[in-house]
């Protein structure tokens, strides 16, 4: 979808805010949700593909209001209510009538492999050849009409050169509706003046990794 | 985890289109024969950036070099490696 979320090429934003003491939480509701989204606890139904979708659904003056911890927070909530851990009643007293014992800590053992078992490859079989090779130059399609995709906007019918392939990996169009497909994935290479005009540094440039139904022939 | 400006709009919206600006705002200055090419990483594939070796690093070893690779410089936005840190 052509949401709020896809930000890369904006303009009119200020500079970036580095925080000296380079911390990456600034509230105490932050750490607990990281930790509690990197327990498991959350359910294995929510994937990648799913959770960033429902992100992406957030109103635009939200997405760009809430800091980026409150909008994982926001979604789970979300999430939580759509696959049924809580009603919308309990959402909006806070309280739930239900007795839910917190599940025992998990050791530092366990809570490792949990983490490392969070830790796999996307790259799948596919039975279909690969429709391109390196150094073939492509364009990307214009118009992306799934709805979780992860081509830019700012890379939309442009022409590039291929210069990586990485076998097939899920395709994240298909992974939202449940669909989890393999498609040849690339490396492709943009030129900076073809993605940001002729006042763009001709030195530079921009590396995409981009599924194959993402890509013309050019 | 990744730091938190790496998550902030400002350089999600700004380092695909002008790194140069933004690597200014870390500290670091390009000359004019360095090319930028920035990895929008879009899928579930991560890179790390190697960090050029400074000069006045002949003959360490693997433990004193990797003491002074930072944070930033695998993520692209530090270059200079400062030897004294070690």
């Amino acid at each position: 979808m052509d949401g709020i979320h896809d930000l890369g090429g904006k303009e009119g934003f200020g500079p970036i805010s580095i925080d000296p003491d380079d911390n990456p939480f600034h509230h105490d509701w932050e750490e607990r949700m990281w930790a509690i989204a990197r327990s498991g606890a959350l359910g294995g139904d929510i994937t990648i593909d799913w959770f960033r979708h429902s992100i992406e659904c957030m109103v635009p003056s939200d997405y760009l209001a809430f800091r980026y911890f409150q909008k994982w927070c926001t979604t789970y909530l979300m999430l939580l209510v759509d696959n049924g851990t809580f009603t919308m009643d309990e959402v909006q007293s806070g309280k739930t009538d239900r007795s839910a014992a917190p599940p025992a800590p998990l050791s530092l053992d366990d809570a490792l492999a949990v983490n490392r078992a969070a830790n796999y490859s996307f790259e799948v079989e596919c039975g279909a050849a690969p429709l391109f090779k390196l150094g073939d130059t492509i364009m990307t399609r214009r118009h992306m009409d799934s709805d979780h995709t992860r081509l830019p906007a700012y890379a939309r019918g442009a022409c590039g050169e291929i210069i990586a392939h990485h076998g097939a990996h899920l395709l994240p169009d298909k992974g939202v509706h449940g669909i989890h497909e393999g498609e040849h994935l690339y490396t492709v290479v943009f030129t900076a003046p073809e993605l940001w005009g002729e006042a763009a540094d001709p030195r530079d440039s921009v590396a995409l990794e981009l599924w194959e139904s993402y890509l013309v022939p050019g | 985890m990744s730091p938190a400006w790496y998550k902030s709009t400002e350089y999600r919206a700004r380092s695909a289109r002008e790194p140069r600006k933004v690597l200014e705002e870390f500290g670091v200055h390009l000359d004019d024969v360095v090319a930028v090419r920035v990895w929008d990483s879009t899928a579930e594939l991560r890179y790390i950036v190697v960090p050029e070796r400074p000069t006045g690093t002949e003959g360490w070893d693997e433990e004193a070099l990797a003491a002074i690779v930072t944070r930033n410089s695998m993520i692209g936005t530090d270059r200079d490696l400062k030897i004294e840190a070690a």
